[in-house]
Formats: structure tokens, sequence, C-alpha cells
């Protein structure tokens, strides 16, 4: 029998441990934490700011200043064992081009997987995730289809939907029918990926706006859903020119 | 061939709750946040890095008393 001084992979307590030691050292260095969102922190300094999320093991982080950025992996790189992977490029999924006209972050190759996972590498593309007016029930037209690949295809679409907010309605549609799919909603789902495959490489662009503020939006339909009557409400919020929640 | 890459792993699925560990729960930034801070840094036209840390699980401090035994076939001959 040996005991643990240290945590080791394969502990269930080993992320949490991990996160102890970094959010303890973060806290004794003058950070603050996020009150709203644990894994981020922030550094103040006088009219400069430094910002680091944290993703598990991955850290990214950005500043008002050059040096501060700078200093920050230094210090990092002595504290922890760490890889620079300089600026954000690919980070779990998305594809983030950071150039003067802004920030583009898309999910091409992960779109192109999706579409390899479900066997469409090859299908027609068309203009839109659903057809309009489509009215889909719980108990719809046609066999039981595979649920599990349904699900992990429902599944997979959602994770698109990080770049892509314009599929959240069609994906939110198909996943309520996840418990026992249908033909019916197998052809929906077809279709969303009918389109994806048409528009690979869309994703969110982030600018500069001369009215940087937040603006939100929503509305609902009255009592869509043919099973429950119950409504389907939608939100849309921006910063400035583009859309983040 | 260039490298070989081991690592040393714990049976976790062993592990009882209350008795082997209590809190595992560890929080990630979700995607709204970090969609938030692209917004942010095109705003400012600040550039976001990334880093990652080597062997992170490796550097965690544990709060309980774990212990765990040798697997099979790395005792020395006579042991």
């Amino acid at each position: 029998m040996l005991k643990l001084k240290k945590a080791l992979y394969g502990l269930k307590q080993a992320p949490r441990a991990w996160n102890e030691r970094i959010d303890t050292y973060f806290k004794k260095n003058g950070y603050e934490q996020c009150p709203y969102e644990y894994a981020l922190y922030l550094k103040r300094y006088k009219g400069d700011v430094l910002f680091v999320a944290l993703y598990v093991d991955d850290l990214i982080f950005m500043g008002s200043k050059v040096e501060l950025v700078e200093e920050f992996k230094e210090v990092m790189k002595k504290e922890f064992e760490m890889t620079d992977l300089g600026i954000m490029k690919y980070f779990l999924g998305l594809e983030v081009d950071q150039s003067t006209t802004g920030i583009f972050v898309s999910q091409k190759r992960y779109a192109e997987e999706l579409l390899m996972k479900a066997k469409m590498s090859k299908c027609n593309p068309v203009s839109t995730p659903m057809e309009p007016g489509t009215k889909l029930s719980k108990n719809g037209e046609g066999d039981k289809v595979d649920a599990t690949r349904y699900r992990s295809l429902v599944g997979s679409l959602r994770y698109l939907t990080n770049t892509r907010p314009n599929l959240m309605l069609s994906v939110g549609i198909t996943s309520r029918f996840m418990e026992e799919p249908r033909y019916s909603h197998w052809k929906a789902l077809k279709r969303i990926l009918r389109y994806v495959k048409g528009t690979m490489s869309f994703g969110l662009l982030f600018t500069k706006s001369d009215n940087y503020r937040l603006t939100g939006y929503s509305d609902s339909d009255w009592c869509g859903d043919m099973d429950d009557r119950k409504s389907t409400a939608g939100y849309v919020f921006f910063m400035g020119n583009t859309t983040f929640t | 061939m260039e490298r070989y890459k081991a690592r040393l792993v714990v049976k976790g699925y062993k592990q009882q709750k209350g008795i082997d560990y209590d809190e595992v729960f560890a929080p990630a930034t979700r995607m709204e946040t970090i969609r938030l801070l692209f917004s942010l840094a095109a705003q400012h036209g600040w550039r976001i890095q990334q880093m990652d840390v080597k062997s992170a699980f490796l550097n965690g401090i544990l709060e309980e008393e774990v212990y765990i035994e040798q697997g099979l076939g790395y005792m020395r001959r006579g042991e």
C-alpha cells in the first residue's frame, strides 16, 4: 500500500485537486475571481486589466497591455510546467482567426468531421436548416429510427451551435424527439446537416463597434408545440455588432 | 517512431464517495463567456493568447488520504 501525496491521473478528485491548486495561486497573487463565472479571473493594474479564463488545463488570456500579458506568461511558466501556444488559434474545436478586421471564429473542421460521421460528406446542400412552417410531433410519422445515432448527431449539432447560433432553433426542435425519434424527425435532422454542408465556413465575426453595448431581442411563438401546447421562446444578445448568446 | 508515451494511472472507478473523495467538480469556462471574451478583445484590439499546463493532474494537492497498490508485474524478483 502506498499513500499518495499528490493527485494522479484517473483519480476521481484529480481535476478538482488541480483546480484547487491553480485557484489558490491566482487568489494569492492578486487576481479577482468572477462571481458569476468561477473559471474567469481578472487582475487590475492602474488603468490596465488582465483576463484569464480557465478550461481545466487550458488557459486563455488577454490584457490591455502587451507587457502585462508577456509578464503573465513568464510568471506562469515558472510556477507551473506550461506549453506556450502563442496567439489563440484552435481551442476546443473552435478555429480562431485574429486579424486587424476582427476575430473570426468558426468550426469548419468540426463540421467536416460531423458530416463524415453522418456519412453525408457528399450530400446536396440546401439553403435553409428547416423548411418554413415545419410542424413535428412526438408521435411523428414513419417508423422508429436508430435512437443512439439520432442522439449522437443532435449532440454534435448542438456543439456546432457554439459558432452557429442560427442553427439553435432547428437543432432545438430536433432534440425534442431524442426519446423516440421517428423517420419524420430523422428527415428534419438530415436537412440541418445538408444546410451545414452548404455553410461549412460560416462562423462569428467579432468586430469593433462604435456602439459597444449590450442589446437583447426576444420572441415567442404562441403555443407552437403540437404535443403539449407549450410556447417556444427565443432570445439573442449582442455585445456591439456580434451576438454572443 | 519518435518517442514512447506512457502514463501512470489509478483505478478511479474503485473509489467511493465520502471515503476516498468528497468533491470532484472543477469549473470550466462556459462558451458564452469565451464568446464574450472574443467580443471584448475585438472591441479593444487585444490579442488572445493560449497556454496549457503539462500534466496538470499531477500538480493537484490532495485533501483526502488516498492509498494505492502497485500494479502486478512491477515487483523485483524475490520481493
